[in-house]
């Protein structure tokens, strides 16, 4: 049997397997279900009224959106949009002010998970590219034509590695962190290290015993032959669009929306 | 069948509070600097029924478990689930947990400053307190007995034609002019001596101002605080239009908790939307004074020395809710003799005095420990006086410096000016003399 290397991207698709039309299918199954609970989160926030003594607003999603945009457009903020956005969402000042430890924790988890989603969709496009006819390498597309992308979705994956590591290890040996921690929390930064264990060993089961390999993803492989990648790479695909796209108006994951939209109609500031 | 209506509804929550409740990322910032939970911790003080709590149940009373509550009974009422098969019923003692909960807290704020998600939690715990009242869950305690005393238009229940009874016959309060000292119930009738040094130094300065007299009627703090807005609309209208007919176009506050519910809440109740005159506090009046040079520090006329650790306690009021941290410091630094420090916590961070957001009439003993806490803060820089610019405040700290033993003496700030500047602050004979504080 031919290195399954040579003939995919994301580590699913192989000739005579179901794995990558399987992922399609749940990958757009999880869209799906993130955007209604999305749609019905935010027709939870339009039963609330427009302002204080107002009547409500009958669960209107266009009534929400409405006001969402007045408020964050409101001239009324001391600082203009771009500043929050840039300051307060993209670099999580408020954070930071209060807490370094919490502050890296945090934004090694946002960019780690920002990188690796966009990263993700790149090569999933690049993927799509290649079963269309359109795109076509020889030999390991991925690694001879998108190193950078190689090379930074692994730092980036350490990244977020290292912020889910601080996470746990808060929730753990913090007394007052760890009382307070509940299914909710625990949902959120358990799974998000199951994803990412998984990310690296499905990644190092690819390489295993190709010319690509290395000490580290040898590591990562834990000694699993490179045959076994294609139902790995679909475990990682699997659990990570179930947990970081489907779940995300269901669990703690809402915050990444609900959090920016609420600094933002704030208007944001220290 | 009838569908089923929430356990908790949306009722007095905005849209943006509903989005907020899902921001908190539960960090557990606010656990750092809750001073009702810190007390709770502490054992210092119990919330009745709640004996034997664990340290984890202890935790019920943080700021961000109580907005998780709200965020899980709302979604049990308008969630996806609830929306295919129906609102899922929450038992009404869970409720009423969670209302007793919101209900400790004297709405300082604090935590709202220190969120990571910038959530405006004050609101967000007033429109519960609003819900709660309306679906008959609340207020808490003897708060409960607010709209009854507002009858009198006051809330000591006194005569509200005494408004004026301890101003000083020398004082001249003009019928018309573009100042008006809105002095508040607290000074009016059980703090006297504020509102007495309060006119004094105006006069003093040269400063004409009006007040309403009998048409000053509570700012209604207590009820907005406590979500009993019954009567709010009806007394903030007529403030406000006793005040237009005064001809005012600022109204100035020696009172913090008058003076944020003014500038903040009255808008929310006014017919016209934007309040037809501008709300200061009277430290940032003053400043205002002293840099557009219409006064100098020379006219405030120095007769005697502080010469005295001064240490300052800002409201929650003024300081968080209405952002006035210098003006305040420096009509303190002005002061000749005023050796002033500042507590380790101070300004935005500074340590509520366990009096507001109904914690003094609604849970008393929990007041008091806070306000213990908060001399103790004083005592750690060997301040010999606590000052600040409320009433409210001082009669909660003195409370507490009266439970300790403790040479801390409390001084309203216009009470320190005064008596810096040699103006009597002798109390004319009045009906309240015996119930001053």
């Amino acid at each position: 049997m031919a290195e399954h290397i040579a003939e995919y991207y994301s580590g699913l698709s192989v000739d005579k397997t179901l794995t990558f039309e399987v992922a399609i299918v749940i990958g757009f199954l999880a869209v799906l279900i993130a955007a209604i609970g999305i749609l019905f989160q935010m027709k939870k926030w339009g039963y609330g009224s427009a302002g204080y003594g107002k009547e409500g607003q009958g669960g209107s999603i266009g009534a929400f959106l409405k006001l969402f945009l007045s408020q964050t457009f409101d001239k009324k903020h001391e600082q203009g949009v771009l500043t929050t956005l840039v300051m307060d969402i993209l670099l999580q000042r408020r954070i930071l002010k209060r807490s370094v430890l919490r502050w890296v924790m945090h934004i090694t988890i946002f960019w780690g998970w920002i990188a690796l989603f966009l990263f993700s969709m790149w090569i999933f496009v690049v993927e799509l590219l290649s079963k269309a006819g359109i795109y076509h390498a020889k030999v390991h597309p991925l690694v001879e034509n998108f190193p950078l992308v190689v090379t930074l979705n692994t730092i980036f994956g350490y990244v977020l590695l290292v912020g889910v590591l601080i996470a746990i290890a808060r929730r753990l040996f913090i007394k007052e962190v760890r009382e307070g921690t509940t299914f909710y929390d625990a949902f959120l930064i358990y799974g998000l290290f199951v994803i990412v264990i998984t990310g690296f060993i499905s990644e190092g089961i690819r390489y295993a015993g190709t010319v690509h390999a290395t000490a580290l993803t040898d590591l990562w492989s834990l000694g699993i032959s490179n045959t076994a990648s294609p139902p790995a790479a679909l475990f990682h695909v699997v659990i990570s669009l179930l947990f970081c796209i489907a779940m995300i108006p269901f669990t703690k994951y809402i915050h990444i929306i609900a959090t920016p939209l609420s600094i933002l109609t704030h208007g944001g500031g220290e | 069948m009838a569908r089923r209506e929430p356990s908790l509804t949306t009722e007095r929550f905005t849209t943006s509070q509903l989005l907020e409740i899902d921001a908190c990322t539960r960090c557990g910032e606010c656990l750092n600097w809750c001073p009702v939970l810190e007390e709770i911790q502490e054992e210092t003080f119990t919330p009745e029924g709640r004996e034997g709590m664990t340290d984890k149940q202890k935790l019920d009373f943080a700021p961000m478990n109580k907005l998780t509550g709200m965020r899980e009974m709302l979604n049990k009422g308008y969630g996806l689930r609830a929306k295919l098969f129906g609102p899922r019923q929450i038992p009404e003692d869970d409720v009423l947990k969670l209302k007793d909960e919101i209900y400790h807290c004297t709405t300082c704020g604090i935590c709202g400053t220190v969120c990571e998600a910038s959530i405006n939690t004050v609101e967000v715990w007033e429109s519960f307190r609003r819900n709660a009242v309306i679906n008959k869950r609340g207020p808490y305690g003897k708060q409960t007995g607010f709209v009854d005393l507002l009858a009198s238009h006051n809330v000591f229940a006194a005569d509200q034609e005494d408004r004026l009874c301890w101003v000083p016959e020398d004082i001249e309060i003009k019928d018309k002019a573009d100042i008006a000292y809105f002095t508040g119930c607290t000074a009016a009738y059980r703090m006297q001596r504020v509102g007495v040094a309060t006119t004094r130094v105006l006069q003093a300065l040269d400063i004409p101002f009006t007040m309403l007299g009998p048409d000053e009627w509570c700012c209604v703090s207590v009820l907005i605080r406590t979500g009993q807005l019954e009567l709010a609309e009806e007394f903030v209208n007529h403030n406000i239009d006793a005040m237009v007919k005064k001809g005012v176009k600022t109204v100035i506050y020696a009172c913090a908790g008058c003076h944020r519910t003014s500038k903040i809440d009255w808008p929310k109740f006014y017919e016209g939307g934007e309040l037809p005159f501008e709300t200061i506090a009277i430290s940032e009046y003053m400043d205002r004074l002293l840099n557009d040079g219409t006064l100098s520090e020379s006219d405030f006329d120095w007769k005697n020395p502080l010469k005295k650790r001064v240490t300052f306690h800002d409201s929650c009021h003024t300081g968080r809710h209405c952002g006035v941290y210098d003006a305040p410091r420096r009509i303190y630094d002005m002061v000749p003799g005023a050796d002033f420090v500042e507590m380790e916590r101070s300004r935005e961070l500074q340590r509520c005095c366990g009096a507001g957001g109904g914690i003094k009439a609604g849970v008393s003993d929990l007041a008091l420990k806070m306000a213990q806490k908060r001399v103790m803060d004083a005592e750690l820089v060997n301040a010999d006086i606590i000052t600040c610019t409320c009433p409210f405040c001082r009669r909660n700290i003195m409370d507490g410096i009266n439970a300790m033993d403790t040479k801390i003496i409390f001084k309203d700030q216009q009470e320190i000016l005064a008596e810096a500047m040699g103006l009597d602050l002798t109390l004319p004979d009045n009906p309240y003399i015996d119930k001053q504080m």
